[in-house]
């Protein structure tokens, strides 16, 4: 990885690294139609990889949590090819591991014991980074801890990156200020709810509790007494994370077994708990021997409201998909319509969004999928790129779906990818939930 | 009567000034209202001035004694050491921080040194002292001519910068602080151990006898 040895800060700084983003892209496609003149079987995908470069390596001088904005409303709004998303997984809040002094400061702040006075054991050099702090390892009554400390000051850095997207962000997805402003604002919350450690303690409490009768799954029980706003501990979850699991070979039906425990897990917060843990990325999870999933960070929780939760699933039953004036009135209070529409582009949009919600319910449609067909995968991001590219669309000025779509739709790509890199087939369908969304909008429509 | 100790009557000076917001107008007015004699307060402390600077070294000894007795804290290396001594004193500040910043907006003279701290000077090279002859054992520290005397003098400075900072910080918990505590003892133990200084240094110097051959 290059190394960032500056921040930009200024406006003027900010403004120049833009142009030059631009600047280096139209040099790609030139590069690229010139290398094609010579070579006419050169796929885009090169040149995309080229173009995702050069964002990448624009938005990540912009620090992480700028990022991690940039990347979500890339992932939603389909901007961004696939060479693009891979790059992006790297995003991550970037700082300098935690020095001992401060870890032990950290704790004689906010628990008021210095942390070799509270357990047995503690390495004071980080085990891993988390996304806003560090974890060490730690014993107590013999049993082995993970013990999570946050990096001082990350909210108000949040705070200060998001101000420095925002000027990015409305060229690169051309978007009005106000709809821009409507996807920042929940991004913004999410990411600052992930810095209050004792809202992650209470949720992870509470979701661990609610799904501990699922099969397969394991959670860490968390500490209250040895926590606070700054400082989380937990048990230590055994098990690989995914590239450590599929490096030891495991059969296909251990990686079955392992994709259907997370399948089981996510439909059970969709449609049970209206709350996901929205951050399925290969991190949050261990992969055990015997195919079981521990679960591990649950910072970034959505909460699902009621209207939009039946409005979202609405759209992808073929029960609603075939009654054109139900979809349309759904569709509309869901932002992917407008009432001020005019005829062509709301036929348009129809359109669009309803090619991609119908591919993105594929796997509901059987009852049982195989995600590990790339052929899938490459298909989503090429209707996506398609979308994006349409010129109508585009130049639509306007955000289009409800900002709780951002995090449902990444959680639905994200649980997607891990189950394609999982190459697992799963029993999927739809379950009772179906049911109980058409009689919701059969009792509306009498 | 029982004897007043000095401890007793810097709490009791600590409390006057905090909510008059001034030095008492006598010490025979403090000592009335303390109820002992002008010349007890003598034994002890030849003026106000005097209880002040006596209060600052008594938190520095606080702060240093604790460390030496920390078991971890003699683990750490010299950078860590340092850190630990930055971190421990914030936090001994923070319960008299009122105090501080009363002191120094009593300051009359604009100082980059925070008011008190010419009182322990001495002692901080000391303790500074001990801090880089360490990392001098262990390279992290490089041995320079003419600068690595100086090096206390240094810390002294950026001991200054890092109580100052504090005193205008108003992040939550001090957060900033902490941030800047961190990156400056960083920046501080990157110049004082090999660096690109040096090779700059090597290369004058080699340029320099290019000159003379």
């Amino acid at each position: 990885m290059k190394y960032q040895d500056k921040i930009a800060t200024s406006r003027m700084d900010r403004t120049l690294k833009f142009i030059g983003t631009g600047a280096k892209i139209g040099g790609n496609y030139i590069k690229h139609y010139a290398k094609k003149t010579v070579n006419p079987s050169l796929d885009k995908e090169e040149l995309h990889r080229d173009n995702a470069e050069d964002i990448y390596s624009t938005l990540s001088s912009l620090k992480g949590s700028a990022l991690k904005v940039a990347q979500m409303l890339s992932m939603d709004r389909a901007v961004l090819p696939k060479a693009y998303s891979d790059k992006f997984t790297m995003a991550q809040y970037q700082a300098p591991p935690l020095s001992a002094p401060l870890v032990v400061q950290t704790f004689v702040k906010s628990l008021g014991k210095k942390p070799n006075d509270i357990f047995e054991e503690f390495a004071l050099n980080a085990k891993n980074a988390a996304s806003i702090g560090q974890v060490h390892e730690a014993k107590l009554n013999g049993k082995k801890l993970a013990v999570k400390v946050q990096y001082p000051g990350v909210a108000e850095s949040i705070q200060s990156d998001l101000r420095m997207v925002k000027p990015i962000a409305l060229r690169m997805f051309n978007l009005s200020e106000k709809d821009l402003q409507k996807y920042i604002l929940e991004v913004e919350g999410k990411l600052l709810e992930e810095t209050d450690y004792e809202l992650e303690l209470r949720r992870s409490t509470e979701i661990s509790d609610a799904c501990a009768h699922l099969d397969g799954l394991v959670f860490a029980k968390y500490y209250n007494e040895l926590s606070s706003s700054k400082i989380l501990t937990m048990d230590w979850l055994e098990g690989k994370h995914l590239d450590g699991f599929l490096a030891g070979g495991p059969t296909q039906e251990l990686k079955n077994k392992a994709g259907q425990h997370l399948w089981d897990f996510y439909n059970f917060q969709m449609h049970e708990l209206k709350a996901v843990h929205a951050d399925p990325h290969p991190g949050n999870f261990l992969l055990q021997e015997d195919g079981k999933v521990g679960v591990i960070d649950f910072g970034c929780i959505k909460e699902i409201p009621e209207d939009f939760y039946f409005d979202y699933f609405a759209l992808i039953l073929p029960s609603i998909q075939n009654e054109p004036e139900l979809l349309e009135k759904v569709m509309e209070r869901i932002e992917m319509l407008y009432p001020g529409d005019s005829a062509e582009t709301r036929l348009i949009f129809k359109e669009a969004f309803g090619k991609m919600t119908r591919l993105l319910a594929l796997p509901f449609a059987s009852p049982e999928f195989y995600f590990g067909n790339d052929a899938y995968m490459s298909e989503i991001y090429a209707l996506g790129e398609e979308i994006s590219n349409n010129p109508a669309i585009r130049n639509a000025g306007d955000g289009r779906g409800s900002r709780h779509m951002l995090y449902i739709n990444r959680t639905y790509f994200g649980l997607y990818s891990l189950l394609n890199q999982l190459d697992a087939t799963i029993k999927t369908g739809t379950g009772s939930w179906a049911g109980a969304i058409e009689s919701h909008f059969l009792a509306k429509k009498s | 009567m029982a004897k007043v100790t000095s401890s007793k009557i810097i709490q009791a000076y600590i409390d006057y000034l905090l909510e008059e917001g001034h030095q008492p107008s006598s010490v025979y007015q403090f000592a009335k209202s303390l109820k002992i004699k002008e010349e007890e307060f003598y034994d002890h402390f030849s003026s106000f001035d005097a209880i002040e600077a006596g209060w600052m070294v008594s938190l520095f000894d606080s702060v240093t004694e604790e460390l030496q007795n920390d078991e971890v804290y003699q683990a750490y290396n010299a950078r860590e050491k340092y850190m630990a001594f930055l971190y421990a004193w914030v936090e001994k500040c923070r319960s008299n921080r009122s105090f501080l910043l009363l002191l120094h907006k009593a300051s009359k003279i604009p100082s980059p040194i925070p008011t008190g701290f010419s009182t322990i000077k001495k002692r901080f090279h000391d303790f500074a002292d001990g801090i880089v002859r360490e990392g001098l054992d262990t390279q992290e520290v490089k041995q320079r001519p003419l600068l690595s005397d100086r090096y206390a003098d240094a810390m002294f400075m950026q001991f200054a910068f890092v109580h100052g900072f504090w005193l205008k910080d108003t992040s939550k918990g001090f957060e900033k602080t902490d941030a800047a505590i961190e990156k400056s003892v960083h920046l501080a133990f990157d110049l004082m151990g090999q660096s690109a200084f040096d090779s700059a240094l090597e290369l004058g110097k080699f340029l320099f006898q290019q000159k003379g051959a």
